[in-house]
């Protein structure tokens, strides 16, 4: 019995069925020269492998993570139902020459490295626990947003406020096609709100500094401070840069609309 | 928005789309430049994906598509492109080449040398570790294509690895 090289091949590649794999084994155990053919090809495939395997131990561009986290944000709340649940709305968010150009223009604390933003993607919206009577966060008409002392920490507390507060405003931002948005930070959780009608719509969620317990304690701390993936995330959805602290008191007077 | 599992299951394969990039566009720029460009295909395709079929056979396809239309408009862009570039039939590149590069004669050169459509077989099936079934789906051919051109492949490989040892 004899068998041909694409079936030595196919062996290789593990495409034979039970059978057929015994029939090709048996015969190369039984013949030198089929033995040498079997034995190169399994050669060429290492090699290949090998040729390619640096690669990935290469470091993930920045870049790359940031377009796929800027692209997991919700589209920017407008008037029509912005339907969290569904969430299938296009990003519009993907634009190559900003992405490209993104630098960190806003000097706040040092980025998230590629590893954290990817931490943080990783940890998702995992917005059920957030939802309890009490929590920071409800679900209003299909959107989440703020409620309890986060809704009068965005409406009132300027980015210069004590750290004793449960939350601390890391910067206020213009969005892009009107209205201003939040970026903060607390023990419940961190986050950017955006405020749409009377409500602050949370763009973004993350666990906060407290989230260290019973809950996938590794991961959470993987993703630490969030204050350099928050301002990378504000970055792609803000139109200008970032409120000083006049500015933020002008916008609090006028109620952030 | 995309959903949140369908980022983390592209980050997790940002990895191996850019070993495939990097097989198919022969250099590291230009792969990472495709893999860049197959990251924002993706996002932006993102609803087009269907819930419960492979993500990463989606991407491969996504990539390899985008590479053949960038190979299309660089050969049209400059005629001194060599034809394997463009990916779709084309036949042996004939022994001048060959000779050309035997000195060479490492995995990368005898790569190199194979035509586009070659390649891509073998990268899909021996480096990437796709099934015949999927690698076949990916590029959109027939498993008989796939596999006759993964069987030419690997015999240019090993004629070319061959003669430099």
């Amino acid at each position: 019995m004899t068998v041909s090289r694409e079936e030595i091949m196919a062996l290789i590649d593990g495409e034979l069925s039970t059978t057929d794999q015994a029939r090709v084994e048996t015969a190369i155990a039984a013949d030198p020269e089929l033995a040498r053919i079997a034995d190169q090809e399994r050669g060429l495939r290492s090699q290949l492998s090998a040729h390619f395997a640096p690669v990935l131990d290469e470091p993930v561009p920045d870049d790359w993570l940031k377009l796929i986290a800027a692209a997991s944000l919700p589209a920017p709340a407008n008037d029509d139902a912005n339907d969290y649940a569904a969430g299938q709305t296009a990003p519009n968010v993907i634009n190559l020459a900003e992405a490209r150009a993104a630098k960190p223009r806003w000097s706040l604390p040092a980025w998230g490295t590629g590893m954290s933003i990817a931490a943080s993607l990783a940890l998702g919206i995992t917005i059920g626990t957030y939802q309890q009577d009490g929590g920071p966060v409800r679900v209003k008409g299909g959107a989440l947003v703020a409620s309890a002392d986060l809704t009068t920490a965005l409406n009132s507390q300027l980015a210069s406020a004590a750290d004793s507060a449960s939350y601390r405003m890391i910067a206020s931002f213009p969005k892009q096609g009107g209205g201003w948005c939040r970026a903060f930070t607390g023990r419940e959780a961190a986050g950017i709100a955006c405020k749409q009608g009377g409500d602050w719509q949370l763009q973004r969620i993350m666990p906060g500094s407290s989230a260290d317990g019973s809950q996938s304690s590794s991961a959470y701390r993987q993703a630490g401070s969030h204050d350099g993936e928050l301002m990378a995330l504000a970055q792609s959805l803000a139109a200008g840069d970032p409120l000083d602290a006049a500015g933020e008191k002008v916008a609090r007077e006028r109620g952030w609309r | 928005m995309i959903p949140a599992r369908f980022g983390e299951n592209l980050v997790a394969l940002l990895p191996q789309i850019r070993r495939f990039a990097r097989g198919l566009a022969r250099n590291a720029a230009d792969g990472d430049d495709l893999c860049q460009m197959t990251i924002e295909r993706a996002l932006k395709s993102a609803g087009q994906w269907q819930e419960g079929t492979r993500l990463d056979a989606w991407v491969y396809r996504i990539m390899r598509n985008l590479w053949i239309d960038e190979a299309r408009s660089r050969n049209r862009r400059d005629k001194t492109f060599a034809p394997e570039e463009v990916g779709i039939d084309i036949g042996d590149r004939g022994d001048a080449g060959i000779e050309a590069h035997v000195e060479l004669g490492n995995v990368g050169r005898a790569l190199d040398k194979l035509p586009g459509e070659q390649r891509e077989a073998v990268m899909l099936v021996l480096v990437e570790g796709f099934a015949y079934k999927e690698a076949a789906a990916i590029i959109g051919c027939p498993i008989g294509t796939l596999t006759s051109r993964l069987v030419r492949g690997r015999e240019a490989l090993m004629r070319e690895m061959g003669e430099a040892a």
